[in-house]
């Protein structure tokens, strides 16, 4: 019963620096805020929390990378996104939010985690070496969080587009397959912004993400089933 | 009204309430490091669903960002009470409602908000902030409360804090002194005993008001207030005792200048002091700039001045002073018995001719010509006529 509590160190220094830094990084925007505390500036602490679940989902992939697959992985992964959980309700409590909506970049941050993992373990299990690893992860998560965003800019110029919020009705959907712009939509229009879409950007980045996920896992189970016969 | 900017900042959290919740994050991290160590990882693992838990439900039993409602308000405690001020509203998601309690609300004609003044409520259809200007009006009981001044100019007395929450930074103004006083706790009696110095002597506008906020160490909000006080001009006798209260409740949170009016108990004699009778202008020239103790005029223009007198003052003696800042004018007191207009001299009041001046009618200056003049303030000595009481 206990075992699914008992992590690695390695796993358990990743959480901690991962906490760690980001209560440095809110103190700092706690700071800034009361030494700025100037009633004209409106809605300082709701920028504050768009911005940092942005920062917590880059600084989650980076450090994601690192983590060493054991059994019960999936939980021990809950368990990393949860442990940022704390600075998530300080933020929305500040900001007089639900605490429902706390639970979306959780939702977010966790599959995009198991996303990375799987794509990880899968290559483990293919045996490639470390430094392969690595490299391939980064520009795995370069590309669907930094190049989607400059394609999307490119799209945005020459197409003309007249956005208004981050969920707009003419961005095409296919972008909200990165992280950042669903976490970074979910959270500005949980702030007061205009969403002209819904939950359909949630809906498409969880069904797409998932059943990759799920795809890679079955195809390393049923590559070992292949390995073990042979 | 966009000068009451107090309002806003009640908008915001509570950071006292913040600097806890940091702190826990801070014992989080602790637990953290003890679970680093060889066969902890049940702490660590525990630890992390702990705290999560523990903040959903600080989150849940806490409201850190208290109230939805910020209001700031000047309230006149005289003959009732009266209060005047904006409300904050924040709605917090579309078509949220507020009830206000308030007598008369407006909605300055903004968009998105509906004003439903017979039930004191407020439909915010958007997650915005709204202010409502409202005021109240209670003319049940009488609140003023009572001094008396002696020959020597010296204050006596009792004032109480009849409210029961605390008054900071209060102050008494009498005519041209003001009075430091501190806080006032709830309920709390203070005795007073002050010679009237006239720290306030011969001051215009700004100054008058430079002086007070640095004498009594008001902050800019509370100095805020006391100016949209000041310039509203709404107290003909300028002797009152001003304090600056806080209510946080559950719904709201109010932010308060009270004004509670000071009367002069009656003696057998009189004695007013300089710049305790505001007088009430009449000028020629419509100005866009306001002012209440200085007057700036120009050629050809005419200032008539009228200070209401006791009507059951038999007055001895009667001193005026005002300060002339630049330019050349003249002074002249209207004789009633006479009516001629008379230029000011030093013998102008003398005791034998002051009835001439005020029996018939208020004391009235004009002043003609051209420059800046600090306004004319007067003080009286008598006593009071006894007997009837018919107005």
């Amino acid at each position: 019963m206990n075992n699914f509590l008992e992590m690695s160190k390695k796993n358990r220094e990743l959480i901690f620096s991962y906490v760690l830094i980001n209560t440095i990084v809110l103190l700092g925007c706690f700071f800034m805020i009361i030494l700025t505390d100037n009633s004209y500036e409106e809605d300082l602490t709701g920028k504050m929390y768009l911005y940092y679940s942005i920062f917590q989902l880059i600084l989650n992939s980076i450090l994601i990378t690192l983590w060493e697959w054991e059994k019960k992985g999936f939980f021990h992964i809950a368990m990393f996104t949860l442990s940022s959980f704390p600075h998530t309700i300080l933020l929305l409590s500040v900001n007089n939010m639900s605490g429902l909506y706390g639970l979306f970049p959780l939702i977010i941050q966790y599959i995009w985690a198991m996303v990375i993992i799987s794509i990880k373990n899968m290559m483990m299990y293919k045996g490639k070496s470390d430094f392969h690893i690595q490299l391939i992860l980064k520009i795995f998560i370069c590309t669907v969080i930094i190049f989607s965003l400059i394609f999307f800019y490119y799209y945005y110029e020459y197409r003309n587009l007249v956005i208004v919020s981050i969920f707009d009705r003419r961005i095409p959907l296919v972008f909200f397959l990165n992280p950042v712009m669903t976490s970074a939509g979910t959270a500005a229009s949980q702030l007061g912004q205009p969403n002209y879409l819904g939950y359909k950007p949630l809906g498409i980045f969880c069904i797409f993400w998932i059943s990759i996920s799920f795809g890679i896992n079955i195809l390393i189970k049923h590559g070992r089933l292949c390995y073990e016969k042979k | 009204m966009c000068m009451f900017f107090k309002g806003n900042s009640f908008l915001k959290p509570s950071y006292n309430l913040v600097y806890i919740f940091l702190s826990l994050l801070i014992v989080y991290l602790i637990f953290l490091i003890i679970g680093l160590g060889e066969k902890r990882g049940k702490i660590f693992g525990i630890s992390i669903g702990a705290f999560s838990l523990i903040f959903l439900i600080a989150f849940f039993r806490e409201n850190i960002y208290g109230s939805n409602v910020g209001k700031v308000e000047i309230k006149e405690y005289g003959e009732g009470v009266f209060s005047t001020g904006v409300a904050y509203v924040k709605g917090t998601k579309e078509n949220s409602e507020f009830q206000l309690n308030d007598g008369f609300l407006d909605g300055y004609g903004e968009d998105n908000i509906h004003v439903m003044p017979l039930n004191q409520k407020v439909l915010a259809l958007k997650k915005e902030v709204y202010h409502i200007f409202f005021q109240n009006r209670d003319e049940k009981e009488s609140y003023v409360q009572k001094l008396s001044i002696d020959e020597n100019s010296i204050v006596s007395g009792e004032i109480q804090n009849i409210l029961p929450y605390d008054l900071d930074n209060s102050f008494i103004i009498i005519g041209d002194t003001v009075i430091n006083i501190g806080t006032l706790n709830g309920k709390q009696k203070l005795d007073i005993k002050y010679r009237l110095d006239e720290n306030l002597k011969n001051t215009g506008d700004f100054n008058y008001l430079d002086k007070v906020s640095t004498a009594v160490k008001l902050d800019d909000e509370e100095k805020q207030l006391f100016e949209q006080y000041y310039y509203a001009g709404a107290n003909p006798k300028n002797c009152y005792l001003i304090g600056f209260s806080t209510i946080k409740d559950k719904d709201e949170k109010t932010y308060t200048m009270n004004v509670f009016q000071i009367d002069f108990e009656e003696k057998e004699h009189l004695n007013i002091p300089f710049g305790v009778i505001c007088p009430v202008k009449n000028y020629t020239k419509y100005s866009e700039d306001e002012y209440i103790r200085e007057y700036t005029l120009e050629e050809g223009e005419e200032l008539l001045l009228y200070y209401p007198v006791p009507v059951r003052a038999d007055i001895e003696s009667l001193n005026l002073r005002a300060k002339i800042d630049y330019g050349s004018l003249k002074i002249e007191a209207l004789n009633q018995k006479d009516k001629k207009w008379e230029e000011l001299s030093s013998q102008l009041f003398q005791s034998d001719r002051v009835k001439n001046f005020t029996e018939n009618g208020p004391l009235t200056i004009k002043i003609t010509g051209k420059g800046r003049i600090m306004l004319p303030q007067i003080s009286l000595r008598g006593k009071l006529k006894s007997g009837e009481n018919n107005e």
